[in-house]
């Protein structure tokens, strides 16, 4: 899964300690996110979606051979 | 005070009275035992109320470990963790079972281990068929 939450960031320019902040979960949550080496539950997608006023397809891309 | 504070608390007096039973009880082996569980509840439950006066003295240090506790990658990483060692303990207690009943132990040593095993085992299908039901 790929995913913009770092891009969004920059171009808002806000912090990872600060969107961990907003969101309530650890500053490493996030790092791991924007690195892909954590996929966020459907929930802390909706609130990372909703933080940034974008929908979920927006932010995160599903790639087809992942599953496989 | 809350729920796991008042735990604490009670586990503190309970481990000291059990410390106490087991220094009147010296020339029992019973009261060794009674020493040592009674020494490890107490330290465990004022370490704990140790770092919730700690905690409680320094509101963002509260908020970082209640984000913390909460935190659903923390969470991931804790079950995980959980799960591999609970794999990994019944990878080990059949062959330790087997070293024990080869090396003669008493035979109700060996049906408490066997015991201890079915437990767990009873215990994770409680919960697997406890939480297929719920999801």
């Amino acid at each position: 899964m790929k995913n913009r939450v770092a891009e969004l960031r920059w171009e808002r320019e806000i912090t990872q300690e600060d969107l961990a902040d907003a969101l309530e979960v650890s500053r490493q949550t996030i790092s791991s996110i924007e690195n892909g080496r954590y996929n966020p539950s459907l929930e802390l997608a909706f609130r990372i979606a909703r933080f940034f006023g974008l929908s979920i397809e927006q932010i995160f891309m599903f790639e087809e051979d992942e599953g496989k | 005070m809350t729920a796991q504070r008042a735990r604490d608390v009670a586990g503190l007096i309970l481990g000291r009275v059990l410390v106490l039973v087991g220094i009147a009880l010296p020339e029992e082996r019973f009261g060794g035992v009674l020493l040592g569980l009674g020494a490890g509840m107490m330290g465990m439950c004022a370490a704990r109320l140790y770092t919730g006066w700690v905690v409680a003295k320094d509101p963002k240090l509260a908020k970082q470990v209640r984000i913390e506790e909460k935190d659903e990658r923390m969470v991931y990483i804790n079950s995980f963790a959980k799960a591999k060692a609970f794999d990994f303990l019944h990878f080990l207690v059949p062959p330790f079972l087997l070293v024990l009943s080869l090396a003669k132990v008493r035979l109700w040593i060996l049906l408490v281990g066997v015991g201890i095993y079915v437990v767990d085992w009873v215990v994770y299908f409680i919960f697997y068929v406890k939480k297929t039901r719920e999801m």
